[in-house]
């Protein structure tokens, strides 16, 4: 039961789908139609986030998802349960939310197209679909690719408007989300080199307290802390500031997916 | 076994020669390249442990080679998107260093003369 998708598991899916395939339209489509698309993409996205929800506060069950059909020891899956499930519903609230709130400031230009918006938008997005990766993403090496997916689409957004300092704050951040990140990878290595698994729920299965666990452990815990710990460098930023503090979240995510471990 | 320990313990010598550099240099074109030498230390204990797990008839384990090449190309295109961000912000300030590394470095000069 819990290595099979569930009925709900497709949403999972939507939820990942949705923004992007909204990136690669705005990319597609130009800088004009980039605002549109992101508000097309918006409320969809929040019906699927609530869907989940709703869901999940029906049956208690934790959704789930095998991507391809292979199942986790092979495979990779998708998971939400009521905490990841909170996440994005909050996620997607706040993304509306910066939405609304950077509607006048990145509205699309009347004459020639500039590159502002459509970065803005299309990020916004890709943003967004990072940010779900990672709230369901079942696997620790999956967890690795999301985040550094949300670091990729974070930094540039962070550094939109070119000024000298706006780019060395996002040099900072992206130097430390990379530290962050590659010390995740060192002891996502160490469990799976002390467990053979990556995946979350069979790894906390098997885990037992030994030291490889114990440094794998606070590499983990110090590579998320470094990531989010960042933050407040940029609180300057009005409009994609509110995207960022997300991180802190999942750090707490972080922990208590290693905590359920115990 | 002996040639896995040895890479093993290259690895770890990479990873820390990595860390040193990324915290002790403020050029971050050396940043960047001692981040690329911490993840080629990471990728070689991928390495390592897919060898240690190998059974028959497979010379390692396939998952972490298949890890390996996933990490590779992230890393790469981590070094792409900061190389970029550093040719913009010595564009916009004649500087490969971040300003403010320059001024915390300076109290900590006088400090211990």
């Amino acid at each position: 039961m819990t290595n099979s998708t569930t009925a709900g598991g497709f949403l999972l899916v939507l939820a990942i789908v949705l923004p992007v395939v909204g990136v690669l339209l705005s990319l597609a489509l130009g800088g004009r139609q980039a605002q549109r698309v992101a508000f097309v993409v918006m409320p969809f996205e929040l019906a699927v986030a609530v869907a989940i929800a709703a869901r999940i506060w029906r049956t208690h069950e934790m959704l789930q998802y095998s991507v391809g059909g292979w199942i986790p020891p092979l495979g990779v899956a998708f998971r939400a349960d009521g905490l990841s499930a909170v996440m994005i519903v909050t996620s997607a609230l706040l993304i509306c939310g910066i939405g609304l709130f950077a509607r006048t400031q990145f509205a699309a230009p009347r004459g020639a197209e500039t590159r502002a918006p459509l970065m803005f938008w299309t990020l916004l997005l890709a943003v967004w679909g990072a940010l779900n990766v990672v709230f369901i993403g079942g696997d620790l090496f999956n967890l690795y690719v999301a985040l550094e997916l949300l670091t990729f689409a974070a930094v540039p957004l962070v550094s939109l408007d070119g000024r000298a300092e706006t780019l060395a704050a996002a040099f900072r951040y992206l130097l430390f989300a990379l530290l962050g990140s590659i010390l995740y990878l060192l002891g996502a290595v160490l469990l799976y080199g002390a467990y053979g698994t990556l995946d979350i729920v069979l790894l906390s299965g098997r885990i037992h307290a030994q030291p490889v666990t114990w440094a794998a452990i606070s590499l983990m815990t110090a590579g998320l802390l470094a990531k989010a710990a960042l933050y407040p460098f940029h609180l300057w930023l009005p409009p994609p500031m509110p995207a960022l503090p997300r991180r802190p979240v999942h750090c707490c995510r972080g922990w208590s997916s290693k905590r359920r471990s115990f | 076994m002996s040639g896995a320990m040895l890479y093993g313990f290259c690895s770890t010598v990479l990873v820390g020669l990595g860390l040193y550099g990324l915290i002790v240099h403020p050029e971050l074109l050396r940043k960047i390249l001692a981040f690329n030498l911490v993840g080629g230390g990471v990728f070689l204990l991928f390495g390592v442990i897919a060898r240690r797990g190998a059974a028959i008839g497979f010379g390692g384990d396939p998952v972490p080679q298949a890890l390996v090449i996933t990490g590779l190309v992230v890393a790469f295109a981590a070094t792409a998107l900061a190389v970029a961000l550093l040719l913009r912000l010595f564009q916009e300030t004649g500087r490969a260093i971040l300003q403010s590394d320059k001024l915390t470095d300076a109290p900590s000069d006088n400090s211990q003369p």
